[in-house]
């Protein structure tokens, strides 16, 4: 999902700048922009002021609206339920760790055997 | 009396709910213990001896400080919402054995130190709710080294969201990468105190069971990922 690089870096650098005039434009109070996530995200709403009322008052009309900006709006939900990374310059000396290694190489039962289907529902 | 430890798990990669049976035996004698599980798919068993040291995880984790360590880092918007718990995963069920699989041999025990938390979303979500949940992980390498002394260090992170995010997929998941990573320099400074009181013992060999480690009787585990105890040999 990665609208930070490349040509959809700059695609969303372009819209993100002018749905951002735009809501500044019409005095919408309550912008969200989340440039540095994938997808990229503009959220905005607010009050569209416009002539007064026949009773005098303000006449208002409400606008909100979400810009979600990815390469596959389908897949985006679906990219981002995980994240993770290795700890940089860990330690990984090791004398003894518990390793099932040689267990596992030793299960003949398991090597020559399928995996028994889950026959769970 | 040397005690037999025989363990079931739900999982071929030994993951998944556990059972474990402990039972004492009298030197060349037998062990007797019988299962009535079907949906169980490897095993291990481990003749234990009385001067083994037992360490369940969770119990020594799980603490008032630990707590308030992983709550000063985490990512805004989210509170955790369990304790904290410690089990046993093989390191090719992790992330890391997924996407990087020389790091670390595929059968090697880490520990799985996780706690799930509720992350607030905002109106622009359209989630269905005002809140997703995700599991974090830091997973802990535990270890002797060549003298014998216990070593621990926080090898890699993980989080899933398990629960949907609406259009916030993307801003959930950069506020828990901004967030997770600051968790390891605590978390591994508190490692290295808990495990400072053992540095003046050697040890011989270093292995995990699920659950508590009991030496007798049943112990029923829901997820040995949640649940574990680290046995040293003197």
């Amino acid at each position: 999902m990665d609208c930070n690089s490349g040509k959809r870096k700059a695609v969303a650098d372009a819209l993100v700048e002018r749905v951002t005039e735009v809501a500044k434009e019409f005095g919408l109070k309550d912008l969200v922009v989340h440039r540095e996530a994938n997808p990229v995200l503009v959220a905005a709403r607010g009050e569209l002021k416009g002539k007064k009322a026949k009773d005098g008052t303000q006449d208002c009309e409400r606008i909100e609206f979400v810009l979600q900006i990815s390469p596959d709006i389908a897949r985006a939900e679906v990219a981002s339920v995980i994240g993770a990374d290795l700890t940089p310059n860990a330690d990984l000396a090791a004398h003894r760790a518990f390793d099932l290694s040689d267990v596992v190489a030793q299960d003949s039962v398991a090597r020559s055997a399928p995996e028994p289907d889950d026959d769970r529902c | 009396m040397p005690t037999l430890t025989s363990c079931i798990f739900e999982n071929r990669s030994f993951t998944g709910a556990a059972n474990c049976n402990s039972v004492n035996f009298p030197a060349n004698g037998w062990a007797w213990v019988t299962w009535g599980f079907s949906d169980r798919r490897a095993s291990l068993a481990r003749v234990r001896q009385d001067s083994d040291i037992v360490i369940a995880l969770t119990p020594v984790l799980d603490t008032a400080a630990n707590r308030s360590l992983v709550d000063a880092n985490l990512p805004s918007g989210a509170r955790r919402i369990t304790g904290i718990r410690a089990g046993m995963v093989p390191y090719s069920e992790t992330w890391g054995g997924r996407n990087q699989p020389a790091r670390h041999p595929a059968w090697r025990v880490l520990v799985d130190l996780s706690f799930r938390v509720d992350i607030d979303l905002p109106w622009y979500c359209f989630a269905g709710g005002n809140d997703t949940k995700a599991t974090i992980h830091y997973y802990l390498f535990v270890r002797l080294n060549a003298a014998g002394t216990l070593v621990a260090t926080v090898d890699h992170w993980e989080w899933n969201r398990t629960e949907g995010a609406g259009l916030c997929g993307g801003e959930v998941a950069s506020r828990l990468n901004a967030g997770v990573p600051n968790g390891v320099g605590p978390l591994q400074t508190a490692l290295t105190n808990a495990v400072a009181p053992f540095s003046s013992f050697n040890f011989g060999d270093i292995y995990f069971l699920p659950g508590d480690g009991r030496t007798s009787g049943v112990d029923e585990v829901a997820d040995v990922r949640n649940e574990a105890a680290i046995i040293l040999i003197r």
